[in-house]
């Protein structure tokens, strides 16, 4: 409220939004969307961007610093555990320690998800 | 009222289980109970009443200031609720709808913060509840409770389903040290419990200073020679005035022991209570000095700020060489 009011336009803020919280999915839980517009009703201009990707993300700051006269708000959809096959998108693992065998394995999947993500940017390079 | 608990379970149930059983239980019997958390349902464990009550547990999301407002219209139209969230969030976060919301309209809510102290550890400073004590004892209406244990929590929760009016009870994270194998003891609201009698020192404990404080004074029994007197002062607000007058005028040594900064405590409850009372005592606060505590498990940070046995051995040895004018006439100073 006070951003817009203000017009703080060097102010770039961000939401993880992984669509989790401790006690389950935020929809379940207690539900945020539109998320988008309630930013907008205070006065922010929104960019939603895929979160994972640093294309869009920079693509989006780029936008941000170039605009005049309200704060931004880059809504960064995100998979929580992203990577991570045995956690990804389980909002149970907000917390907790892994054994020696799910360690290898969140690894292993870790691995081979940068393996696929460089050679996705390669492409599009 | 209700069950016993007993030992066997002490071992296998962290506090904040012992706290969702016996809610659970109270709420069996008494359909106008109601759980609200704010984001917490599993942390705290009022989950489990939620799973056995669903049409009377509102998880609210993360807003734990409209956690305390919606409690409070709950409360004003005949439910009782209990409300959780960790404790540092109940006392700081919505420090101002506990006021004016529960306190100030002297409501029946009973809030159970959990990760008190500095229980949940390794989450760092913004997980501990280190001046939450020091918060609710300045709220008008409230009680203020610290149990020792799983059982005593037990103890707790129904006496604060049984009296009317606002209360803060604040217990740990994990595992506490036993010192109640059972809750079949007496627990009453406001009054100390002498775990070990003794004539030399005094330690006043709440929390997990308690069982540190026993397993300090059977160690001293044996190396030093020294009678130790342990209370167990589980309820912060109102402080057994008696109990601490009584341990200054036989003992004139006092260590307080509270997981919490010691501005604003159990050991400023009890100091107030000696400076009224007019009569010379040694005395030393042990818990946090009034600084942030490291991240680390809550063991290790115990020993840390010396507020485990160790530490309290080492403070009754240091008050023990106070040397001070022992007054026989004391009647005549206040």
């Amino acid at each position: 409220m006070a951003a817009a009011h203000y017009k703080v336009d060097n102010l770039i803020s961000f939401v993880d939004r992984n669509e989790c919280m401790i006690d389950g999915k935020t929809e379940d839980v207690m539900a945020l969307e539109p998320l988008a517009d309630k930013w907008r009703a205070f006065g922010f201009i929104v960019k939603e961007v895929d979160g994972h990707n640093f294309k869009e993300l920079c693509d989006a700051i780029d936008f941000a610093l170039e605009n005049k006269g309200a704060p931004v708000m880059i809504i960064a959809n995100t998979v929580k555990g992203a990577g991570v096959d045995i956690f990804e998108g389980d909002y149970r693992w907000h917390y907790g320690a892994m054994d020696e065998d799910m360690y290898e394995k969140a690894k292993a999947s870790l691995e081979k998800y940068y393996a696929n993500r460089k050679a996705r940017v390669e492409k599009e390079a | 009222m209700g069950l016993t608990f007993t030992a066997v379970e002490s071992t296998a149930l962290s506090t904040a289980e012992y706290y969702g059983k016996a809610l659970c239980e109270l709420g069996e019997e008494h359909p106008e109970i109601v759980a609200l958390t704010a984001d917490l349902g599993k942390s705290t464990k009022i989950g489990m009443f939620g799973e056995q009550f669903p049409d009377r547990f509102i998880n609210v999301g993360i807003a734990e200031q409209n956690m305390f407002g919606v409690a409070a219209g709950m409360a004003k139209a005949g439910l009782v609720p209990f409300l959780s969230t960790f404790s540092t969030f109940a006392s700081l976060r919505s420090a101002d709808q506990l006021h004016s919301d529960i306190c100030y309209q002297n409501i029946n809510c009973k809030i159970i913060a959990t990760h008190s102290g500095t229980s949940f550890g390794q989450a760092g400073s913004t997980h501990h509840a280190i001046c939450d004590m020091a918060v609710t004892r300045a709220l008008p209406n409230l009680t203020v409770i610290c149990p020792a244990d799983g059982m005593e929590t037990v103890n707790a929760v129904r006496a604060a389903y049984e009296n009317p009016g606002p209360y803060y009870i604040r217990i740990n994270r994990g595992f506490d040290r036993v010192v109640y194998p059972s809750s079949d003891y007496e627990f009453e609201v406001g009054k100390a419990i002498t775990l070990n009698e003794g004539t030399d020192i005094t330690v006043i404990a709440c929390g997990s200073g308690v069982f540190q404080a026993l397993t300090a004074a059977k160690f001293l029994e044996n190396s030093d020679g020294l009678k130790v007197r342990v209370l167990n002062m589980h309820t912060i607000k109102p402080i057994d005035r008696e109990a601490v007058e009584k341990a200054i005028s036989e003992t004139r040594r006092i260590i307080t022991v509270e997981d919490h900064n010691v501005n604003g405590g159990l050991g400023d409850a009890v100091a107030s209570v000696m400076a009224e009372l007019g009569k010379g005592c040694a005395f030393k606060k042990l818990g946090l000095q009034d600084e942030f505590a490291p991240i680390g498990l809550h063991e290790d940070i115990m020993s840390i700020i010396g507020i485990d046995s160790n530490g309290i051995i080492e403070a009754v040895r240091e008050v023990m060489k106070k040397d001070f004018e022992e007054d026989d006439d004391w009647e005549d100073e206040v």
